[in-house]
């Protein structure tokens, strides 16, 4: 049997296109999808994926039942003074509204990978305001694309070829040549290969390279260099911006995460909304996987602020710096963790992996990772988007419907939906007592 | 001036929150009856007498009261939140948002202190005699009006975005400060030793930096206007028209 238009549940793009063969309810073949994504279907179906509740004693795993499990994640939770709830990114935005419930149930504190990831870009979005558009637009309209500091053929590899690159919209006729490819980056990438134009800056250069254009702009002298390129390639650069039809930038981690983080996005956004005096120019963020908009979004809806939210007085504070997950695990300032579909244990600083050794942690994931061997409860997760049926959003915030192809491998729960809450539902009940 | 030692016993792993430490709460009070205010840990609250040794004595209103902090008190934020009056001297190192909203009064730190000091105050005088973390004088998060009067000492270094979105008030940092100093500033004075990676007065509208070190890398987008005094002035930020002034130690 051929599923089609089934969604993607890896990266940011959300390729919604793919088509799935079943047979005898397992994939058999997956069409018209990424390296990526072909992983993630392939990892949906493999022997290493967790199907059994796993409880650390003495140093072991022992195989427990779900209602146990259950029990145990609610006790490490309503014991706890200060709980992370933390991750959901690869989980369906149904989960993400359970999980700022149990935050607030248990006046924990909830964040995602968007903290250290696209977080200064939201940090930059609240105090000057980001210019955009959807993808679709960007497919439709665009004849300038620029790629700064990020490289979609490793990261998002079906990017240029489903919206800025390749395809013919309405009013880009020829596709590809109807359109002009811009790399800013500090070394030559993949993407900088198929560029039409390439502009090789020093390593933490950005922020002086957008101040020099924002002057070219405002019609003032540049000094004869700026961040490793000379005046003239400046002036191009500025002048090429200026004079497209539709232009568009795709900011990556190169941009968020060199030195001056969120000024450097601010300072983009400000040159982004001078360019809409000469054209029309849009920026969009690079998110990385599939529903890390949506834990913005949902947590913007539920609780008014994006992301780092710390409800231990019992309503939502919010102050990256200070209620962000790396510098309350660097203070050491929780004492329980639930990790849902993530691996801080890998990516995280030494110092925070050292605080999380200390302290009891409950990780839902679908494979073994260090955080679950870390962990003292491990309880099965359910992949969205091929497990179980969810919401979720794309990089330029568009909500997508993952579909549902075959049953997750074990019968006690069929979403991390119904997984959360039933550790809500327990808790609740422990309260009452 | 009455003084009151508040002596740490020990802190909750999970940290404090307690902007209630500050003198207006504890004027007119037997000691009695401070060990019973209450501040925020984890997801509970907790007790000013399960955490110091109180001792000494309160005074009658706000201004004539000092209460000296003994111990690391690296791990209680909020200290002297919107305090009007009176004198916090802490003897260690302190957390974050140290003399959040100030109005007035004056807060003196001998160790080192953490991010958001004086974090859109209004008044008042914080003194540093360690290092200061990033933020300092900076606006809360949600919005651009930064530190609108009052002054800032730092005898040591300070981090990052220091006066971000200043509207007035003055910051002395006598060590280096690092990247981004007067981001969005449109009133006040910071004076600096020296910045790192020469990043300074991003967005700049208003105010005044002066810079005391004469090796300092002007950045591009400042432009040239004069000399005065011995300083070299500049004014930026050119990418904009910014009307913010630069000063150099020639």
């Amino acid at each position: 049997m051929m599923i089609s238009d089934v969604t993607c549940p890896v990266c940011g793009c959300g390729c919604d296109d793919i088509r799935v063969q079943l047979d005898d309810s397992k994939i058999a073949k997956v069409y018209g999808v990424c390296i990526m994504g072909q992983q993630k279907f392939r990892k949906s179906q493999s022997p290493e994926r967790i199907t059994k509740p796993l409880k650390k004693e003495d140093g072991k795993f022992v195989e427990i039942s779900w209602d146990d499990a259950i029990n145990e994640a609610a006790e490490i939770l309503s014991k706890a003074s200060h709980s992370l709830f933390y991750g959901w990114s690869e989980t369906s935005c149904e989960a993400m509204k359970v999980g700022i419930d149990l935050a607030e149930l248990t006046h924990g504190f909830i964040d995602g990978q968007s903290s250290h990831c696209h977080g200064p870009s939201i940090i930059g979005e609240q105090s000057v305001g980001i210019p955009s558009c959807t993808l679709g637009m960007v497919m439709n309209y665009a004849d300038l694309v620029i790629y700064w500091g990020s490289n979609p053929i490793e990261s998002h590899p079906r990017h240029m070829s489903r919206f800025s690159t390749y395809p013919r919209g309405i009013y880009s006729g020829e596709g590809r040549r109807d359109r002009k490819i811009v790399v800013i980056d500090t070394r030559k990438t993949l993407t900088a290969n198929v560029s039409n134009l390439f502009f090789q800056i020093k390593p933490n250069s950005d922020f002086e390279l957008i101040s020099a254009l924002r002057m070219v702009l405002n019609g003032k002298e540049i000094p004869d260099e700026v961040a490793g390129l000379n005046r003239e390639e400046i002036t191009k650069l500025a002048d090429t911006m200026k004079n497209c039809g539709y232009g568009v930038v795709f900011v990556g981690l190169g941009l968020t995460h060199s030195k001056g983080k969120s000024n450097n996005v601010e300072n983009l956004y400000h040159l982004v909304r001078r360019l809409n005096d000469f054209t029309r120019f849009n920026v969009i963020p690079m998110r990385g996987h599939y529903n890390v908009a949506g834990l913005n979004q949902v947590l913007t809806w539920r609780t008014g602020y994006p992301f780092a939210v710390d409800f231990f007085r019992g309503y939502p504070c919010y102050n990256p710096g200070e209620t962000s997950v790396i510098d309350i695990l660097a203070r050491g300032e929780v004492d329980a963790m639930l990790s849902i579909s993530s691996d801080p244990v890998s990516h995280f600083p030494k110092k925070c992996v050292e605080h999380l050794a200390e302290i009891p942690i409950i990780s839902m994931d679908i494979v073994r990772t260090p955080t679950t061997e870390l962990s003292d409860l491990v309880i099965p997760g359910v992949i969205t988007g091929i497990d179980a049926v969810g919401t979720y959003y794309r990089m330029d915030n568009i909500p997508l419907i993952a579909k549902k192809i075959i049953e997750p491998p074990f019968d006690f729960t069929h979403s991390d939906e119904e997984t959360l809450k039933k550790i809500y539902d327990k808790i609740l009940e422990k309260k009452k007592k | 001036m009455m003084e009151l030692v508040l002596e740490i016993k020990k802190i909750p792993k999970t940290g404090l929150e307690a902007e209630t430490i500050k003198p207006e709460n504890f004027v007119n009070k037997s000691i009695k009856e401070i060990e019973k205010i209450e501040v925020c840990s984890g997801n509970g609250k907790i007790t000013l007498g399960s955490i110091f040794k109180i001792s000494g004595k309160t005074a009658k209103n706000p201004s004539e009261q000092k209460i000296v902090i003994v111990g690391d008190a690296s791990k209680i934020k909020r200290i002297g939140e919107a305090m009007s009056g009176g004198e916090i001297l802490l003897k260690g190192d302190v957390g974050p948002r140290l003399g959040e909203f100030m109005v007035s009064g004056k807060i003196i730190v001998e160790g080192n202190a953490d991010n958001w000091i004086g974090t859109s105050m209004n008044g008042g005088e914080i003194i540093v005699k360690g290092n200061a973390g990033d933020y300092m004088g900076s606006s809360i998060r949600g919005t651009n009006r930064g530190m609108r009067g009052g002054k800032i000492l730092v005898d040591g270094n300070a981090g990052g975005e220091i006066g971000y979105g200043m509207v007035g008030g003055e910051i002395t940092i006598n060590g280096t400060a690092d990247s981004f100093v007067g981001s969005y500033m449109r009133g006040g004075k910071i004076v600096v030793g020296n910045v790192l990676m020469n990043r300074i007065g991003f967005s700049m509208n208003g105010g005044e930096i002066s810079i005391i070190d004469k090796t300092f890398n002007v950045p591009f987008y400042f432009r040239k206007i004069g000399e005065e005094g011995g300083f070299m002035q500049y004014s930026g930020d050119q990418s904009f028209d910014g009307k913010g002034l630069l000063k150099v130690q020639k």
